[in-house]
């Protein structure tokens, strides 16, 4: 029940704020509004090897990616490591009695839920003025298993963020790190196209790695691109990860607050 | 003139100390400097991999785009944008008095404070990639092809400058928008691609997106002798009106500062 209130209040405060968090949303559906005009023009000159999509799956494609950049990108650790690390903030956490882990979740979930909601939005403007016909998933079963994917990827971005966060625990300054990680989500997160089109070695790479089972996945799933043994082996691999980070989040944070000096790092 | 010379000597050495001050900033800087110009790079990359020329363009051509990029950003973020984000904090803290009060021009005293050395890595990374990509299309470069295209980089940062300005001023009538600044950021990305991509957008559209569209585009071609003369007046023309604008919205928003919390 606390954890419920705790997320009452921070809705309120992203209410508060909308300017800011439609801005933030904005942010996010620039770079696959960019992709999708560029593959429009490749597939209408069609110059490559022609094994393009439709444009109407890259559409859906990029559309879904902006909205679960939206949904599922979580922004929790430039919180955790500029405002919680550097300034010496954490120590009001570490005196309450509740979980830091589920505190930081029940403030990011309003912010993700808001954007989502404008994204969502968006999405259906595209539809109904652009008149393009979007694969998008129908069967309720898939429909079940691509929520189900969804909330597994917010999961896993979750804890991979709350990880980089507490890594300013022992680099203090968390700039690197971030420019890496935004990187390496653009990359192999699928944000700049589908696998399908990427060199067989990176393509191998981005499976590899959590990032696709944030993003790319989650996209394909709701296309209803997925075969069924396919969806069984997302969601087995999300779990694993998801078990895999969240272990690995507990031993840094114990390790991690021991180092921690209250005073900002 | 001759004052504004001898401040800004002055901010360039100021500046250095504070660099050279915080050496473990000074060595992430580096790193995250040089990890967003490989993304550009990357990302042309993995967008050519299967399609050999798009727009007019070639997939060496796109990329030679991609390094102009890193030149122009460079320089960009080393002179201009971290003055303006901090101007966008002095308006939502309420803290821009301090700034008015100096016995200097606003707009200068506001965004040309802050100088970012570090940036200068990617102009370093921009030119030497510049350079293999003209080398591997057996581009020839002389001396004028140069100093035109120093002259449209110029133009190009003071047209971004420009098109910047009067949304960081407009933050002076909703302060809480601060977050503006980021997705100003996001925005530079439509120069990264050739101006045809926004052709084909309906013109409503594609009109307020020009002057961000040529500002790269324009360097670009002299460096692959496309530069035609209407390309360079339209490139000096969008500088004047958009500068023009970007002074008077300045100005007028700065009629409506209230200062500190009120």
């Amino acid at each position: 029940m606390r954890y419920l209130r705790m997320f009452a209040l921070h809705l309120q405060d992203v209410f508060q704020n909308r300017g800011r968090a439609f801005i933030y949303f904005l942010m996010g559906l620039f770079n696959p509004l960019l992709f999708l005009l560029f593959w429009s023009g490749a597939i209408a000159e069609q110059k490559g090897d022609g094994s393009y999509w439709s444009l109407g799956e890259m559409s859906s494609y990029y559309l879904l990616v902006a909205v679960t950049m939206s949904f599922l990108i979580v922004h929790i650790d430039e919180d955790v490591a500029f405002h919680d690390i550097k300034e010496g903030v954490l120590s009001k956490y570490l005196l309450r009695p509740f979980s830091y882990f589920i505190f930081k979740f029940m403030e990011e979930l309003p912010w993700r839920l808001v954007q989502g909601f404008f994204a969502l939005l968006v999405f259906i403007v595209f539809a109904l003025f652009f008149h393009i016909s979007f694969p998008f998933v129908s069967n309720p079963l898939e429909i079940g298993s691509a929520i189900i994917i969804c909330v597994l990827a917010l999961c896993i971005s979750y804890t991979l963020k709350m990880i980089l966060g507490l890594t300013a625990l022992w680099t203090t300054d968390y700039w690197g790190t971030l420019s890496i990680n935004e990187v390496a989500l653009l990359v192999f997160g699928g944000i700049v196209m589908p696998f399908t089109f990427y060199p067989d070695l990176l393509a191998k790479i981005a499976y590899t790695l959590p990032l696709a089972y944030i993003i790319y996945f989650p996209v394909v799933a709701l296309q209803g691109k997925l075969s069924w043994v396919e969806i069984v082996r997302v969601i087995t691999t999300q779990i694993i990860w998801v078990g895999l980070l969240y272990g690995l989040f507990q031993i840094i944070w114990k390790r991690g607050i021991k180092r921690f000096t209250a005073v900002g790092q | 003139m001759k004052k504004y010379f001898l401040i800004y000597r002055r901010l360039m050495i100021a500046n250095w100390h504070v660099l050279v001050s915080y050496r473990s900033d000074f060595v992430t800087s580096i790193l995250s400097s040089l990890m967003f110009s490989s993304y550009h790079l990357i990302t042309v990359l993995l967008l050519t991999y299967k399609v050999p020329a798009v727009y007019g363009w070639t997939r060496n051509e796109l990329l030679l785009l991609a390094s102009t990029y890193s030149v122009f950003v460079g320089f960009y973020h080393a002179f201009i944008s971290r003055n303006l984000g901090q101007l966008a904090d002095e308006i939502y803290y309420g803290r821009l008095d301090y700034v008015l009060l100096k016995p200097i021009d606003s707009q200068v005293a506001t965004t040309m404070w802050q100088i970012n050395y570090v940036s200068l890595v990617r102009v370093i990374f921009g030119l030497c990639l510049s350079w293999y990509f003209i080398n591997s299309m057996h581009i020839s470069i002389t001396l004028g092809t140069v100093m035109t295209y120093i002259v449209v980089i110029i133009s190009g940062i003071f047209i971004l400058y420009s098109f910047w300005l009067p949304f960081i001023s407009l933050m002076i009538f909703n302060p809480r928008l601060s977050n503006i600044v980021m997705l100003l950021y996001n925005v530079i990305n439509i120069a990264r691609y050739p101006r045809e991509m926004y052709a084909r957008l309906p013109v409503y559209i594609f009109a307020p997106l020009i002057p961000l569209a040529i500002i790269l585009t324009t360097p670009t071609k002299i460096l692959l002798q496309k530069f035609s003369f209407f390309m360079g007046i339209e490139l000096l023309s969008v500088c004047v009106i958009l500068g023009l604008f970007a002074r008077f919205i300045w100005k007028y928003s700065l009629r409506y500062y209230t200062s500190a919390s009120s």
